[in-house]
């Protein structure tokens, strides 16, 4: 571990000092006081820390690569799309959390479309928001009992509520800290040769050409679950129907 | 913004929302919520895909989102159908209602602390009363749907 992290060519006392790491640690605290939990107060304290730590670390991003119109528009999305997902996951109203899920999808198509890639963010509001969502909530209208459950507001207690966000955000942290140094690596690219303009064209002509095995076996796959799932709740209901006769 | 610098900030986001995910996935009991957080999981895996992509002029990386759609839409379908099947059997979401899986030397999972259920205001509105009652019609009770 410590030879790893020495091997990495990260100056770590140097950056536990920075800003950077101080806004990891806001971001934890503040998922921990915010998933769900009895107290209503520590939940919206816990939401003002970490858009306080999620706040500063697009700002330490944006002052090192000075504040350009791009840089500006692709940190306003991406503020979307993680503000999204933290209130997707920390609501207590599974309804919240569906919509809110729907609303970190938008920023993340749009971060898609940002990057040229106007097909795949097209196909994600269409696939995700369009019909995930729709029949998540239909789900949840035929499944959920009304209003906050108690399960949705203990989730799993304490030990689980404290580590997994410390884990999981030290974790990130870390590697989003040898960055710098592993990418300063890589060779300098340009822009991509025709930025925009016939991209779904070349997307295509690449998806039928190189990879049309691929496309017919996700069609298979779409279609054996397609069966599947017709399947499952075919099983469901006669099994019910069965018990009930008896 | 530079390529580097593009590439930089669109891993740290698809980290971010991986972490986010996976933090929801541990935490949460709820069935869907945990397939929710599995979704914001892959859509930071998209970002980081698409971002290596751009940078190496290969659209491969867009591709390989493309066929994580394709898997994420099966799974939605065949995973919303099981998580309905499970809740018309126990009716709840609830995690812990399918704990008797668990590993056999595990203790139960036993809730601590149990907070109030918080009672909803409810106010309706008060019609007074009109007219007569009207007749049950027994007839239509038996085909009628009670959903």
């Amino acid at each position: 571990m410590t030879e790893c992290m020495l091997a990495s060519g990260v100056d770590w006392q140097a950056w536990l000092r920075s800003p950077v790491a101080a806004a990891w640690l806001l971001l934890a605290v503040g998922l921990i006081c915010s998933l769900p939990r009895t107290s209503r107060f520590r939940q919206r304290v816990g939401w003002l820390v970490s858009a306080v730590g999620l706040g500063i670390l697009a700002g330490s991003s944006l002052r090192q690569t000075g504040a350009s119109t791009s840089a500006v528009i692709f940190w306003g999305l991406a503020a979307i799309a993680v503000v999204g997902a933290v209130a997707a996951v920390t609501m207590t109203s599974a309804v919240y959390c569906a919509i809110w899920f729907a609303f970190s999808l938008l920023g993340v198509a749009a971060l898609m479309c940002f990057q040229g890639a106007e097909f795949l963010g097209v196909a994600t509001l269409v696939v995700y928001a369009g019909a995930i969502v729709v029949t998540l909530l239909f789900v949840l209208m035929l499944a959920q009992p009304r209003g906050d459950t108690v399960y949705d507001r203990l989730s799993w207690g304490n030990f689980p509520r404290t580590v997994s966000p410390a884990i999981s955000i030290g974790m990130v942290a870390m590697l989003t800290a040898i960055l710098p140094a592993a990418l300063a690596e890589l060779p300098a690219r340009g822009a991509p040769a025709t930025p925009g303009g016939d991209s779904v064209a070349r997307l295509g002509a690449f998806l039928f050409t190189r990879h049309l095995i691929g496309v017919e076996l996700a069609g298979t796959l779409l279609l054996a679950a397609l069966v599947g799932a017709v399947a499952i709740t075919m099983h469901g209901r006669y099994s019910i129907g069965r018990e009930e006769a008896e | 913004m530079s390529e580097q610098e593009l590439l930089h900030a669109y891993l740290l986001v698809g980290g971010l929302l991986v972490a986010i995910g996976m933090i929801g996935f541990m935490v949460r009991r709820n069935l869907l919520v945990m397939f929710l957080s599995i979704e914001i999981m892959l859509q930071g895996v998209s970002l980081n895909l698409v971002a290596w992509s751009r940078f190496h002029h290969d659209l491969g990386g867009q591709v390989l989102v493309l066929m994580i759609i394709a898997v994420a839409a099966c799974e939605a379908g065949i995973g919303l159908a099981l998580v309905l099947m499970l809740a018309r059997r126990v009716r709840s979401l609830d995690v812990v209602a399918w704990q008797d899986l668990r590993e056999s030397g595990v203790p139960p999972h036993v809730d601590r602390q149990i907070p109030e259920a918080e009672s909803p205001v409810e106010a309706w509105p008060r019609l007074p009363q009109a007219g007569v009652l009207p007749e049950a019609n027994e007839e239509e009770e038996l085909y009628r749907s009670r959903v």
